[in-house]
């Protein structure tokens, strides 16, 4: 009838086990609860909790550092919100640090979250009341995604028109065109409108910077062919002026294999218009069918046929104008190096003559 | 003429009648009310309940652990699948966890407790009933309502939250188990993750219920065995009856209890 | 009433009057009167379900009366509370049916129950008195058995070496032979005329074993319709003219 003592003992076991991890529970839940460790109190008022509980975790640095211990209507727009945070992060939290009411996730518990305040200012005592700033609402975020819609297309405006001025511009439009990155930058952005605005803001960062510095080099390249030119145009000066300049040129025949590698140079350059040409009408289809860019071309009528290929017409002839001034200078200098040459020619006859009479 | 003797014949387990049905009801409540009663006076038969303890709670342990622990390892292993389309893998521990300790834990064991304890106090009791054990004791000067009853319903209120603990306990190192089936999670991200979303509003009154799932079972299978009639087969009966009135009690208590909990919380 | 009051001597142990007992409306004691004086062996007749049993049972208080009165040693049992009526109890003994021994406790539990649950228990050593009371039954090897392990006459030798060791001073005998064979029913008679006689108990046996009613019984009353119709010793009973009564003796 009583009970013996190995099987006392086993009740005995089972009885601890229980109870121990009943305690060993208790404990880990309260010393999430801060039930079992220092705490001090602070609040904050608001006009609204949006839906923060009795409970919730006080964030600092996005580490837990206490709970909500109660939430209390103060009148129709303020709503003070008392926290337990535990003593030990007291001198982190500054007496300038703001409150505010976040999301842990997307269907997640709400947190109060303090930030940082001023280094160097004072820190919190028990009973401070902590600066609220309102928790953003979800039609603040959609104002937000609009905003940067709109911005998103003011720049693609720019984009646009800076495409307008590359097409229009002068030169070196196929080291523009060349550059893949900005079309597949716009690409991105394209596809990442939807996505978060801050996405949005940097992609289009990113954008602005490519084009700067396309543009530059744009400028750049311009930069050089007007200087090779200039140096072309000084160069045939100088030989036409200057007999005693010859002389130098003819022994030098460096000069010669220079004005050789321009005219190579000078070549390359038109091939590279070419192909320029060619991939930017492709880039420009692309563009124009992108559903962000469409309606942009429509307005402006680019999505009409025949406007289109009339636009591409006179592309092609300001290329082929630009081409066929490359090629003009190609034939100058062609007929500056037969020039030369024959001027060679004679001075050596001259030279040889000489040197029979001297001997 | 003879109607008392006809109910007493019947092999059907439930209330046949909403006349009956009122009287079970009325019986059971008198009866759980005196065991309450009879519980705080002296004498006390603190070896007795002891003994019960350990039949009621340490000899549940296994069948608790092993029903604990496939219940951890399944449900957790179900979760993950959905829980992945969502891509809220991370959530399975939180979710479990919460399902296990405030749900499913307690009950499940409570029914299970129901199916062993209950029936087992009911067929013991109606056994000594119907071979006069009762009536002999209650002769011999010993209440065996007091040593048999209260005992029980005292043994089976203490030991069942300790089985749902420890239950509870084995059903989340099924689930830690089967979240590593699937990838990796240490143990103590696990017990992190769990615990995420658990705090005392959640456990204690989860915790407190568990009593209650332990004093109705105790208190049905007394009732149906104190109350078999003569008769091999009114034994079977007493531990049908006490089962499935256990069960239904468990099931309406916890009702009740999440409702007053949400209400009271 | 005043008449049955006064009748009631000092060695009547049980006195009972006007007791009548229904069941759901159902009349199965109508006026029951019975008196046992000391040592004296009293069995009823009875046929099966006629509320023999139910007889017993109000006098340990199982069952309660609706009407009548009961008096052990002198006390009116009806109107004593439970302290009184538990410490009343232990000087009479039930012997069940069955015998109906604690089937988690073994042999030894099983007698040591009674004496260990009465409040006056100090803890004294009972192992002497349960090999007496055992080897009374003729058991003593059964002493640390189960009751499962035990057949019925032995649990029904049992039965009554536990009620024996309360030394009750009147000991209730329920069907004390039902269910076993003659030679077994034989055992358990001789069994219940050894005790009477070692420890000078008064009995009232209910039963319908009439082998086992000749043996031990001094007077028989014969219970019928709620009411003692016969009463008379064996051999009185035997030669009625009734023809119930007499029923219960052409066995042969």
């Amino acid at each position: 009838m009583g009970m013996d003592k190995s099987k006392l003992l086993k009740l005995g076991i089972f009885i601890t086990a229980g109870l121990l991890l009943l305690i060993a529970g208790l404990f880990y839940i309260g010393s999430r609860d801060n039930l079992f460790t220092k705490t001090f109190e602070i609040t904050s008022t608001f006009s609204s909790v949006n839906g923060l509980n009795e409970g919730n975790n006080v964030q600092f640095a996005g580490i837990n550092v206490g709970t909500v211990k109660s939430i209390v209507i103060m009148s129709t727009d303020k709503v003070k919100v008392i926290m337990n945070i535990k003593s030990d992060v007291r001198h982190f939290i500054k007496k300038d640090s703001e409150a505010s009411i976040n999301s842990e996730g997307l269907v997640g518990n709400k947190v109060l979250m303090i930030s940082g305040g001023t280094p160097g200012s004072a820190s919190v005592e028990s009973g401070d009341t902590l600066k609220a700033v309102m928790p953003a609402q979800l039609g603040d975020i959609i104002n937000n995604l609009n905003q940067s819609s709109k911005e998103a297309e003011v720049i693609a405006k720019e984009i646009s028109e800076i495409t307008k001025k590359v097409n229009q511009g002068e030169g070196t439009l196929g080291r523009l065109i060349n550059n893949s990155d900005l079309y597949d930058n716009l690409d991105s952005l394209t596809s990442n409108i939807a996505g978060s605005t801050e996405k949005i803001d940097r992609i289009l960062a990113q954008t602005s910077g490519t084009i700067n510095t396309v543009t530059g080099d744009i400028q750049s390249l311009t930069q050089s062919i007007r200087t090779i030119t200039d140096n072309l145009g000084e160069i045939t000066t100088k030989i036409n002026s200057s007999e005693s300049f010859v002389g130098t040129l003819l022994t030098d025949t460096s000069f010669a294999n220079n004005i050789k590698g321009v005219v190579r140079n000078t070549n390359r350059t038109t091939a590279n218009l070419e192909m320029g040409s060619f991939s930017f009408y492709q880039n420009m289809e692309a563009l124009k069918h992108n559903f962000l860019f469409k309606g942009y071309f429509e307005d402006l009528g680019y999505w009409d046929k025949s406007q289109y290929q009339q636009t591409m017409a006179s592309r092609e002839n300001r290329i082929l104008n630009k081409e066929f001034d490359l090629e003009q200078r190609e034939t100058e200098l062609r007929e500056l190096q037969i020039k030369l040459e024959t001027m060679r020619n004679e001075l050596q006859k001259k030279l040889d003559s000489l040197d029979a009479r001297g001997k | 003429m003879n109607t008392a003797g006809k109910s007493e014949k019947t092999l059907i387990n439930l209330p046949k009648s909403l006349d009956d049905f009122f009287v079970k009801t009325a019986g059971l409540a008198v009866f759980a009310f005196r065991i309450v009663k009879e519980a705080f006076l002296p004498p006390y038969e603190i070896s007795e309940t002891l003994k019960q303890c350990y039949m009621i709670g340490y000899k549940s342990l296994p069948l608790i652990s092993v029903t604990g622990f496939i219940i951890g390892l399944t449900l957790t292993l179900q979760s993950i699948p959905t829980l992945q389309k969502f891509g809220a893998e991370s959530l399975v521990p939180s979710m479990v966890a919460l399902a296990v300790m405030l749900e499913i834990g307690p009950v499940i064991t409570a029914l299970i407790f129901a199916g062993k304890i209950g029936s087992g106090i009911g067929a013991e009791l109606g056994s000594m009933r119907v071979t006069e054990q009762i009536d002999a004791m209650e002769v011999s000067g010993t209440n065996p309502f007091k040593y048999l009853a209260v005992t029980r319903v005292i043994a089976a209120t203490l030991m069942l939250p300790v089985l749902v603990i420890l239950a509870d306990a084995i059903a989340l190192l099924g689930g830690f188990l089967a979240v590593n089936l699937f990838g990796g999670m240490n143990l103590q991200t696990f017990i992190a993750s769990s615990m995420a979303n658990l705090g005392f509003r959640e456990v204690l009154p989860a915790t407190f219920k568990t009593f209650l799932f332990g004093f109705g079972v105790g208190v049905v299978g007394c009732y149906e065995g104190f109350n078999a009639s003569r008769g091999t087969e009114s034994v079977g009966i007493a531990a049908n009856t006490a089962v499935v009135i256990a069960s239904l009690l468990v099931i309406l208590i916890d009702m009740v209890m999440v409702q007053l909990i949400s209400i009271l919380f | 009433m005043t008449d049955r009051t006064e009748s009631v001597k000092d060695n009547d142990i049980l006195v009972i009057e006007g007791l009548k007992k229904s069941f759901s409306g159902n009349a199965v004691l109508n006026d029951v009167d019975l008196k046992i004086s000391k040592g004296e062996t009293v069995v009823i007749l009875g046929r099966s379900g006629t509320g023999k049993s139910v007889i017993l049972k109000c006098i340990i208080g199982l069952i309660r009366p609706d009407s009548g009165s009961i008096r052990i040693f002198g006390e009116n049992f009806l109107e004593l509370n439970e302290k009184q009526m538990s410490s009343l109890r232990i000087r009479v003994g039930f012997l069940f049916q069955g015998g109906a021994l604690y089937d988690s406790m073994t042999v030894r539990e099983n007698l040591m129950f009674p004496v260990i649950r009465q409040p006056g228990y100090k803890g004294a050593d009972l192992t002497a008195k349960i090999e007496e009371m055992l080897d009374n039954v003729g058991l003593l090897n059964a002493i640390d058995k189960m009751p499962s392990e035990l057949s019925g006459g032995m649990q029904k030798r049992i039965g009554l070496a536990r009620t024996l060791m309360l030394d009750p001073e009147i000991i209730l005998y329920d069907e004390p032979t039902t269910g076993l064979d003659p030679v077994t029913s034989n055992e358990i008679s001789h069994l219940i005329l050894d005790m009477q006689k070692k420890y000078g108990v008064s009995s009232l046996i209910v039963t319908h074993d009439m082998p086992c009613a000749r043996l031990v019984s001094n007077r028989i009353v014969v219970l019928k319709q709620g009411e003692f119709t016969a009463e008379g010793t064996y051999d009185e009973l035997e030669r009625s003219k009734d023809d119930f009564v007499s029923g219960f003796f052409k066995f042969e």
